[in-house]
């Protein structure tokens, strides 16, 4: 568009049906990372992004996919709202709308093409998956579709290509439909004539055959039994293979830190300094870096799962098993979403239409174990199952699984309490099969990498160097007892046992000065509470440093524990599991650990989310009544746990 | 020892960078709840 304006800014709105790629091509464009996933109704919210290109401003909007703008469904009616460009932004804007349309199931995009064209905004096409569409039986005219439509057509035969797409070229060759369909009856005549003249059959001795391999592996994975089971083995598989497959460059991570942190101690002097930078800095990073293998493994296979187009498989099975819980099928994503973070999970939950629906699974969303809790579950995994991998890995998937289970319970129980009534049945397009890419999936798995590093490099970073100052003053001078032992020392003739007194009277000191400083006061304040679920002053402190980010609890344990340990720098779990109570017990004997990370599973113990919850609930009180009800049934099953170990014969 | 070693200037440093933390995180807090809307990028946890 070579209009020249005062205000060069160019809206472009990328609009089409659901799982067509749009996503993917607003990515291409500005650089961003969206969500892409290999399953209808991911962007639920449109998501604006902007980028330079010919000196001008463009300011790129992603709806989320829908067949019709007339639909009384809120992705329709966003993009509806959207596409009228009402609101602040009318005046003197150049808008443009880029349609993208799929090759594969070509016909269904004809409606809202339709309906687009009518609108007379400058328009381009963009046609992605032609390469597939070959595949299953059929080609693209590009030329008779242009013609047809009377608008620019591109083509993005692949994913890649919509990296190398001439943006330029389009934004140029936009323009405003000629030919329009007319009035509803005439519609469908149009949609037969424009794919009679555009699509063109290939190989379909191929296709055919590819037609039944998929519909053979459909028959499986939707099957109500076979479906099933094959859901839970491959849920087992992925959590059980993040908690093997990290062990090892785990190791690493820890020992390069316990490296570090002991070269420091040894070259620097002993005093404040040095103890805000092993204990603080080191320590508290490296009890979140550990993580960071998980955290790369996880987001690798739920993407590479997400990719092949299973995903819309499982929604229908778990679509059964859901329902007589009151949660409909689409709640299945945004679920399985908030295995990774509870946030897009809640966000995802818009396209949800019955409103009870929605609330409902909004409300038990965070439930589901999102990898914040992550590092939680490892640290006590290995304190209840040291010697076994099998079980430990068995434990591991098991915590998933017991938070999908209450959270599925709680559902039930509040659409039968707070929120009665039908849920409405489900419709989903089962996208078509494809084989991953490794190196798409490990891009985002670097990506939320990135992310977590981030994190740890900040927020975590931060709220450790001040507790470590919290749980270092004030410092308690050295009392009778400790002075009686260094003089018992200096008297003793045997260096050995000299040597033995003054240790025991240094780690009675470092105990002393922690339960007195700040951080020791709250905990001991706090302990009463959390004390039946198997928490010290101690673990208390970190329970509490756990509600501003709950990543921060190993981090923050391992501070406290640094604080008031003997040795300077051992491996930071290691140090945790070495680490005792004041009366010398250890500080995580098993019942208590289970204990504790039954209440983790459970609690809220995200700030954020709450925030989010309240604004797509619609109100605080539904915040509110998250976070007493999964902290309340956390502490009590959290109890329920330890006792029920104690009675098994756990210490605890 | 003192409860606070003020004489020792080692105490006053950390104490300065305990406090920048805590500015620092409200600071970060407060803005992260703003920009928190569109991408559904999340603040306290590691995914988006
Ligand atoms: N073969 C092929 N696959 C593509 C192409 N573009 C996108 N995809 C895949 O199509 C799927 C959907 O992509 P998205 O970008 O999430 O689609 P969307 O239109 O944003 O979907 P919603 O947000 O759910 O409406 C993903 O699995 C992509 O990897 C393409 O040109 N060729
Ligand atoms: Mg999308």
């Amino acid at each position: 568009m070579a209009m020249e304006s005062a205000d060069a800014t160019v809206h472009i709105s990328l609009v089409g049906n659901p799982n067509v790629g749009k996503s993917t091509l607003f990515n291409a464009l500005v650089g961003a990372n969206s969500r892409i996933s290999n399953y209808p109704g991911i962007t639920a919210d449109s998501v604006i992004g902007e980028f330079f290109g010919a000196q001008q401003l463009r300011i790129v909007t992603d709806l989320p996919g829908t067949y019709s703008l007339q639909l009384d469904l809120p992705e329709a009616q966003l993009c509806h709202q959207h596409l009228k460009f009402d609101g602040p932004l009318q005046s003197q804007q150049q808008n443009l709308i880029i349609v993208v349309i799929e090759a594969v199931g070509f016909p269904r995009n004809f409606q809202l093409l339709a309906q687009l064209l009518a609108l007379g905004v400058p328009m381009a096409a963009v046609v992605t998956k032609t390469a597939e569409a070959q595949l299953r039986g059929y080609q693209i005219q590009l030329q008779a579709l242009e013609e047809s439509l009377g608008i620019p057509v591109f083509e993005a035969a692949e994913k890649s290509a919509m990296r190398t797409l001439d943006v330029e070229a389009l934004i140029a060759a936009a323009r405003i439909p000629t030919s329009v369909p007319g009035d509803p009856q005439s519609i469908d005549q149009w949609s037969s004539d424009l794919l009679a003249k555009t699509s063109l059959p290939v190989r379909p001795e191929q296709a055919r055959r590819r037609r039944r391999r998929d519909d053979r592996l459909d028959r499986v994975l939707v099957h109500p039994i076979a479906g099933s089971l094959l859901f839970l083995l491959a849920m087992i598989i992925m959590f059980g293979s993040v908690y093997w497959m990290a062990q090892v460059p785990m190791e690493w991570i820890d020992v390069a830190f316990g490296t570090v942190g002991e070269w420091i101690s040894t070259s620097m002097e002993d005093g404040p300094l040095r103890g805000l930078l092993v204990d603080g800095v080191i320590g508290g990073i490296s009890g979140t870096m550990i993580f960071l293998p998980q955290i790369l493994l996880l987001f690798f296979l739920i993407s590479l799962l997400e990719e092949t187009g299973y995903m819309a498989r499982a929604a229908f099975v778990a679509d059964r098993w859901l329902r007589p819980f009151g949660l409909p099928g689409q709640a299945f994503v945004p679920l399985l979403s908030s295995h990774a973070c509870a946030i897009p999970g809640i966000l995802c939950t818009r396209l949800i239409p019955d409103r009870r629906d929605r609330l409902a699974t909004i409300l038990v969303a965070p439930f589901l174990s999102c990898s914040a809790r992550l590092p939680v579950y490892i640290l006590m995994v290995g304190i209840l199952a040291p010697a076994n991998p099998l079980v430990a890995g068995c434990v591991f998937v098991g915590c998933y699984l017991l938070g999908a289970l209450v959270a599925v319970g709680s559902a039930g129980l509040v659409r039968k309490t707070l929120l009665t009534g039908p849920s409405l049945p489900m419709v989903l397009e089962l996208p078509p099969y494809r084989l991953p890419s490794i190196g798409d999936a490990a891009r985002i798995a670097i990506d939320r990498g990135w992310t977590f590093l981030k994190n740890a490099g900040s927020v975590i970073l931060l709220i450790c160097i001040a507790l470590w100052w919290l749980s270092t003053y004030p410092s308690t001078p050295e009392g009778p007892e400790i002075e009686a032992l260094r003089v018992a020392a200096q008297a003793h003739s045997d260096p050995g046992q000299s040597q033995r007194l003054l240790d025991q009277a240094q780690s009675l000191h470092l105990r002393e000065s922690a339960r007195g400083s700040y951080a020791g006061q709250l905990g001991r304040w706090i302990e009463p509470v959390l004390a039946p679920i198997g928490a010290d002053w101690q673990l208390s402190v970190a329970i509490l440093a756990s509600f501003a980010a709950r990543e921060v609890f190993v981090s923050s344990l391992n501070v406290m524990v640094g604080v008031n340990a003997e040795e300077a720098a051992a491996s930071s779990i290691a140090r945790i599991r070495k680490s005792k109570r004041d009366d010398g017990s250890p500080l995580l004997p098993p019942a208590a650990a289970g204990g504790l990370l039954v209440f983790y599973i459970l609690a809220m113990q995200c700030l954020p989310t709450l925030v989010v919850t309240s604004r797509e609930a619609g109100g605080i009180r539904w915040a509110l009544l998250q976070l007493i009800w999964m902290t309340s049934v956390a502490w009590i099953l959290g109890v329920v746990a330890r006792q029920w170990m104690m009675a098994a014969g756990f210490s605890g | 020892m003192n409860q606070f070693p003020l004489s020792d200037p080692q105490f006053w440093w950390v104490t300065l960078l305990a406090v920048a933390a805590v500015v620092l995180l409200i600071v970060k807090r407060v803005r992260q709840s703003d920009d928190q809307d569109q991408n559904g990028s999340c603040g306290g946890c590691s995914a988006k």
